[in-house]
């Protein structure tokens, strides 16, 4: 790695030190100030869609609001604002905005609450337009789950459809995605839970896009575990390379990944004790 | 030999009404005489602007203009004014003002006022034929750049013209080629966004089915300057005739040596090549049109990193509009100075805008920067339609403001559009009288940016949506104190936190007409009445007793049969059925119908 230009910015006038280019969401977070996200997470590109991460900054006498999270530090004494009327304003009317889109769900409750903001009963909300479709629908669009699945993984099983206020998530064709590996990654990462993952009878359910599998059994102690059998050749795809160094006891790449966490621990506290090269 | 040249304009207006078959009848009788001792040439031009009175047609060399050509005045034309130099009467242009009819083009108020220089070639140039273009002086500043100047003159040279992004944002289009001029990156991209979207604009569309070469020289020159091998044009889809022409420039070119390898020996090598959008309006912003072209969805980024740093696939690339390439060519084969002395201090060359609306003459206008709305809307637009009042004039298409008849007077440039709460926009403008409603017209621009929204980011999707909603109620008579306060905040909201200047720019039409029609919107709020008379809700129709004759006219256009009454007798009108559809107001010769 470049030794990048260190430089210092201002936070609500505290001197802060940061790297060229260094996010500036990512440097708030460091130095404990308290910005709210939830298109956000450090694991996948950034996206800036909600704009609840808004901060005002001032660059040559004027100031202006930018997202934090998609905006790279360059500018030796920038100063930010992460608490000014400006700020306070906008977070605010984002969060009314979604108490009208999603007044179901927890999390926004959650966040209103935190900020003390009251929903704005002028405001049309889903649930008034169609009660029936829109009661369960917790999602504010914030494509966290389509990242994860495009950009991280790769896999494309799912992506944004329609515009405007008819956008929506939605597999290709609106059918049980056949690209999809059962990773679970789009409900770990959505903050609404609108993405939901449920596992019944040895079977996973992938709720919002209709995709089932099988639940694997652990190639060690026969306990059902939460991978499919997709996610493992996923796996196995993935590290090819490293699957070909020494296995220890287990003689098949496949064999150990179908191993539960407990069991995997277990085999490598083994190899580790009898000096063998960990897996 | 005497020579005459016949100048049709077959742009997609003047096409519309006919104007393909006229040329084709033209060429075709023309080939059938043989006694007449004149050349004669028909040529199916580009649009020449005066749209109103499609289709046009021009003689040369007396530039006579005739307008509204049937296909059948084919032969009347040969008769009269080819052979025997007669000027037809009923197919001249009559002055609504004086009631004067004008022989010559350049008579014409229309064209009077006007500093064609985009334009001034697309009555004459056929657009599928290079060498027209050449006549004119083409590529001329394509050679004049190889021959003279570095790729540091042919940037000053732009820069020091002070030329500014024609597509509405007004950023310095030489500061914009040097910094993708001074990165070191080796492969560099340049961008023509033909994407144009507003209602009722239709001028790059215009441009480049006229004279798509000058369009593709600004973009060769550009390439040079910035040391970009490769080019795009991102052209609507809906916009067959331009992807046409211009596919077909694309052609000559190559062929001629203008643009592929070693571009007329310079060592310098460019193409460029066709993207064709899929109809999204977001898609002229120019991130979400760089991430169309590379085959994503056409949504924005933030661009707090520039496009001249990294834009198409990550490579410093140049985007620009129609007509900010097709100012180029001019600024090299003139000069800077030339180009400064056209239009303000600031804002220098000429704008294009489309006129429409409640205007006498509707239609394509070039006029320097600088020149008043007033000049504008009265001398070439020729007033207001039917003696009816100006009311304002919508500038900048939907993300655009309102501007109020007694603000009139103000100069179109840049900065003195933005301060009164408008924009320069892509160059739409629409002139609204005064049997228009200001709440109505806001409510039209949300729902239309609203649904052209991406649905990306929360203020824009979600915030638009709200503000369509609130004046949905306001124009159905369930407007509520506070609502004013709220659309100010949830605009507010928007215009500073949106992700795009689609959503930034989208609460325009509602603040300058909140700002300069506060009264209509208190109307509707708290008298439930619509001083226009447009908003159905808020208005009954009824018949004046006294004004009646009992023709019986509206009560065979009703569709609900809400009128009743005998000949000779005034009728009445049953409020519980009526739908308020107006056609009893449009039919009655009396004018018996109140609109209340």
């Amino acid at each position: 790695m470049q030794n990048k230009t260190t430089l210092s910015i201002y936070v609500d006038g505290k001197k802060i030190s940061a790297a060229k280019d260094d996010n500036l969401l990512d440097i708030l977070n460091k130095n404990d100030f308290k910005i709210p996200t939830l298109c956000y997470h450090k694991g996948v590109p950034s996206y800036g869609a909600c704009r609840l991460c808004s901060v005002e900054i001032k660059e040559k006498e004027k100031t202006k609001i930018i997202t934090s999270c998609t905006y790279p530090i360059r500018t030796d004494g920038l100063e930010v604002f992460t608490n000014s009327s400006e700020v306070l304003e906008i977070r605010e009317m984002i969060i009314k905005l979604l108490l009208a889109k999603t007044p179901s769900s927890e999390k926004i409750k959650e966040l209103a609450k935190t900020y003390g903001v009251e929903s704005e009963d002028r405001f049309v909300t889903d649930e008034d337009k169609d009660k029936k479709r829109n009661k369960e629908n917790l999602c504010i669009l914030c494509g966290l789950c389509v990242r994860t699945c495009n950009d991280v993984l790769n896999k494309g099983a799912i992506s944004f459809v329609n515009r405007g206020i008819d956008r929506k998530v939605a597999p290709p064709f609106e059918e049980p995605p056949k690209e999809c590996i059962g990773c679970e990654a789009c409900s770990v990462v959505c903050p609404t839970g609108q993405a939901k993952t449920k596992i019944q009878d040895s079977r996973k359910y992938i709720d919002p896009w209709g995709a089932e599998f099988d639940v694997i059994k652990c190639g060690n102690c026969e306990n059902l575990y939460f991978f499919t059998d997709q996610t493992i050749n996923e796996v196995n795809y993935k590290t090819k390379s490293e699957s070909e160094l020494n296995l220890g006891s287990v003689n098949e790449d496949s064999e150990y990944a179908r191993y539960c966490p407990k069991c995997k621990r277990k085999l490598n506290i083994k190899n580790f004790k009898d000096s063998k090269t960990l897996i | 030999m005497k020579k005459k040249v016949i100048s049709i304009c077959c742009g997609t207006g003047c096409n519309a009404s006919g104007a393909g078959t006229l040329f084709s009848n033209l060429k075709k009788k023309l080939n059938n005489i043989k006694d007449i001792e004149t050349e004669i040439t028909v040529k199916n031009t580009g649009c020449h602007g005066f749209c109103e009175q499609g289709p046009v047609m021009v003689i040369k060399p007396d530039n006579i203009f005739y307008r509204q050509v049937r296909p059948e005045d084919a032969d009347t034309i040969i008769e009269k004014s080819i052979k025997r130099n007669e000027i037809i009467e009923e197919l001249l242009y009559e002055d609504p003002t004086t009631g004067k009819k004008i022989v010559k083009e350049e008579d014409i108020p229309f064209y009077q006022s006007q500093q064609r220089l985009l334009f001034g070639y697309n009555g004459d140039i056929n657009p599928r034929d290079i060498n027209d273009y050449i006549a004119t002086g083409g590529y001329e500043a394509l050679k004049k750049v190889f021959e003279n100047m570095n790729q540091e003159d042919v940037i000053k040279e732009v820069k020091d013209s002070k030329l500014r992004g024609r597509g509405g944002g007004g950023f310095p289009t030489g500061k914009k080629w040097e910094a993708a001029f001074l990165t070191e990156e080796q492969d560099k991209y340049i961008i023509c966004n033909a994407d144009e979207g507003d209602p009722g604009c239709f001028q790059d569309r215009s441009l480049i089915e006229g004279n798509p070469h000058l369009v593709l020289e600004g973009m060769i020159i550009g390439a040079y300057a910035v040391g970009a091998s490769k080019g795009y044009i991102y052209v609507r889809h809906e916009y067959p005739l331009a992807v046409n022409n211009f596919s077909h420039a694309l052609k000559q070119a190559r062929e001629y040596g203008y643009i592929g390898e070693n571009i007329l020996g310079s060592g310098f090598s460019f193409d460029v090549k066709i993207t064709r959008g899929g109809g999204a309006f977001v898609c002229g912003e120019s991130s979400a049109l760089v991430a169309s072209i590379e085959g994503k969805l056409g949504e924005p980024r933030d661009k707090y990193v520039r496009n001249t740093e990294q834009g198409l696939w990550g490579k410093p690339t140049v985007l620009n509009n129609v007509k900010t390439w097709a100012s180029v060519p001019f600024i090299i084969n003139q000069g800077a100075k030339w180009f400064t002395n056209i239009g303000t201090k600031d804002s220098t060359g000429t704008m294009v805008f489309s006129l429409t609306g409640k205007v006498n003459n509707t239609g394509l206008v070039e006029v320097p920067m600088g020149i008043s709305l007033q000049s504008l809307v009265f001398d070439i637009g020729g007033g207001i339609k039917g003696d009816k009042k100006l009311k304002a004039v919508q500038t900048g298409g939907p993300s655009g403001g309102c501007i109020p008849e007694n603000k009139i007077d103000i100069p179109l440039d840049y900065e003195k559009l933005t301060e009164i709460g408008s924009m320069m926009g892509s160059g739409g403008m629409i002139v609204m009288d005064e049997s228009t409603c200001m709440v109505d017209v806001s409510k039209y621009f949300l729902n239309f940016t609203q649904e052209e929204s991406c649905g990306k980011c929360i203020p824009c999707r979600e915030g638009g949506r709200q503000l369509v909603e609130i004046l949905n109620k306001i124009t159905q008579g369930e407007g509520k104190e506070g609502d004013l306060v709220l659309i100010k905040e949830v605009s507010k909201t928007m215009q500073r936190g949106a992700l795009c200047n689609l959503g930034r720019l989208a609460p325009n039409p509602v603040i300058t007409t909140l700002k300069y029609f506060k009264n209509e919107y208190l109307s509707h709020i708290y008298d439930k009445h619509c001083p226009a008379g447009v908003c159905k809700d808020l208005i009954s129709y009824s018949i004046i007793e006294e004004e009646c004759r009992g023709c019986q006219k509206c009560i065979k256009s009703c569709p609900v049969d809400a009128i009743s009454g005998v000949k000779k007798e005034p009728h009445s009108l049953d409020q519980e059925k009526c739908t308020k559809c107006g056609s009893c107001y449009e039919v009655c010769p009396f004018d018996a119908i109140l609109v209340k």
